[in-house]
């Protein structure tokens, strides 16, 4: 992600994203995952230190949606037809991008100015 | 059935009636996937009530913002309905408030006119006047006073403080050239009077009345008016709310971003 297509995303009011946001991007970047499977996946990328509900989910996957950041698949689970899965669309693709280059011009300031992480995440 | 398998359904039932709770649109379109996430989660916790917490937190928190999204998109319905209401509210009590205002008005039309006619036919002033002696600060019968040409007064069936007031000048000259007016004067602070005059061949007849009992009434329409007001703009902020929960609204276009 090049400087120019952060802003470009800026510009287009993706970025900054909401935590939920983020991270449900960052979930799908490996590939379609239902509901569940998102949740999960949040937690373990969160080093268990954040905890998305389903009300959260799915809330956040609706207004995602209607942006475009996501997509609803029409084809159906061979181990459980009834679930629905979602996938990142081209825009969230690109969101994500802009997000991570915002975070790390963000860090590479922190850097530069001395300020250390603390030693576990804190939850959004 | 262990305890611990009670508890989780339990959990999980109580969460399933949470869910009634979400707006219509939302509730059908995800409950199905919630209620699954949920089950899962309960499945895989060890401490099953942490996590029914977690549900509850995450519930209350989703219903804020779902409603929240749906309540900020939909305020301008609500304005109209609530500027309709304040509209037919304040119109029924300014048509109220006139018919008791011109009512107010009606004995003393008939005591004006006739006074006038009797005077014009050349009757004694004296025996045109009521009976009986008025104050007009504290009784609400009507009265009437006879003023010659220039305004002064002739005769009187009514004091205040033991003298005759006089309307303001500027109304005998109106009714010098326009035979009649019905006015409301308050010839001391805390007292007012409404009055019909009319012009004479050799002055002017004033029939007064003190409009205490009109202003309690009108003051009663008002309360009457703003309670309706107030009732209405309940109910119908009441229906505004609820009518997400039960499918009568839909979802405006939403935030990603912070």
């Amino acid at each position: 992600m090049t400087r120019s297509d952060s802003k470009q995303d800026q510009d287009a009011g993706l970025t900054p994203l909401t935590p939920a946001v983020f991270h449900i991007l960052l979930a799908l970047a490996g590939g379609r995952k239902h509901g569940y499977a998102i949740m999960k996946e949040v937690a373990a990328d969160g080093g268990g230190s954040l905890r998305m509900g389903p009300g959260t989910l799915y809330g956040s996957l609706q207004r995602m949606t209607a942006a475009g950041l996501v997509e609803e698949m029409e084809e159906v689970s061979e181990e459980d037809d009834r679930r629905r899965y979602y996938r990142l669309t081209g825009a969230g693709r690109r969101a994500l991008g802009g997000e991570l280059a915002r975070l790390r011009q963000a860090l590479s300031a922190a850097r530069r100015k001395g300020v250390s992480a603390p030693a576990r995440n804190v939850a959004p | 059935m262990s305890a611990s398998q009670k508890l989780r359904r339990s959990i999980l039932a109580t969460y399933q009636l949470g869910l009634y709770l979400y707006p219509a649109e939302f509730r059908e379109c995800y409950a199905g996937e919630l209620r699954r996430c949920a089950t899962n989660m309960l499945a895989e916790s060890v401490a099953p009530l942490r996590t029914a917490l977690l549900l509850a937190e995450d519930l209350l928190r989703s219903l804020v913002k779902e409603h929240l999204g749906m309540t900020l998109g939909r305020v301008p319905q609500l304005a109209i309905l609530l500027t309709l209401t304040t509209f037919i509210a304040g119109t029924g009590y300014f048509i109220s408030q006139q018919v008791l205002r011109m009512s107010a008005n009606d004995p003393q039309i008939q005591l004006a006119e006739d006074a006038a006619q009797r005077l014009n036919a050349g009757e004694d002033v004296a025996r045109i006047l009521p009976d009986h002696k008025v104050d007009m600060a504290a009784s609400l019968a009507p009265f009437v006073i006879v003023y010659d040409n220039v305004g002064r007064p002739v005769a009187s069936s009514a004091s205040l403080g033991g003298a005759t007031p006089t309307p303001p000048h500027g109304v005998f000259e109106f009714v010098r050239s326009n035979r009649e007016e019905s006015v409301t004067w308050q010839p001391r602070p805390e007292v007012r009077i409404a009055s019909v005059i009319t012009r004479t061949a050799g002055g002017f007849v004033v029939a007064g009345r003190n409009m205490r009992e009109v202003e309690i009434r009108e003051g009663r329409v008002f309360k009457l008016a703003a309670l309706g007001w107030l009732a209405a703009n309940l109910a119908l902020t009441t229906i505004w709310l609820l009518t997400p929960i039960f499918g009568g609204a839909k979802s405006p276009q939403l935030r990603t971003t912070a």
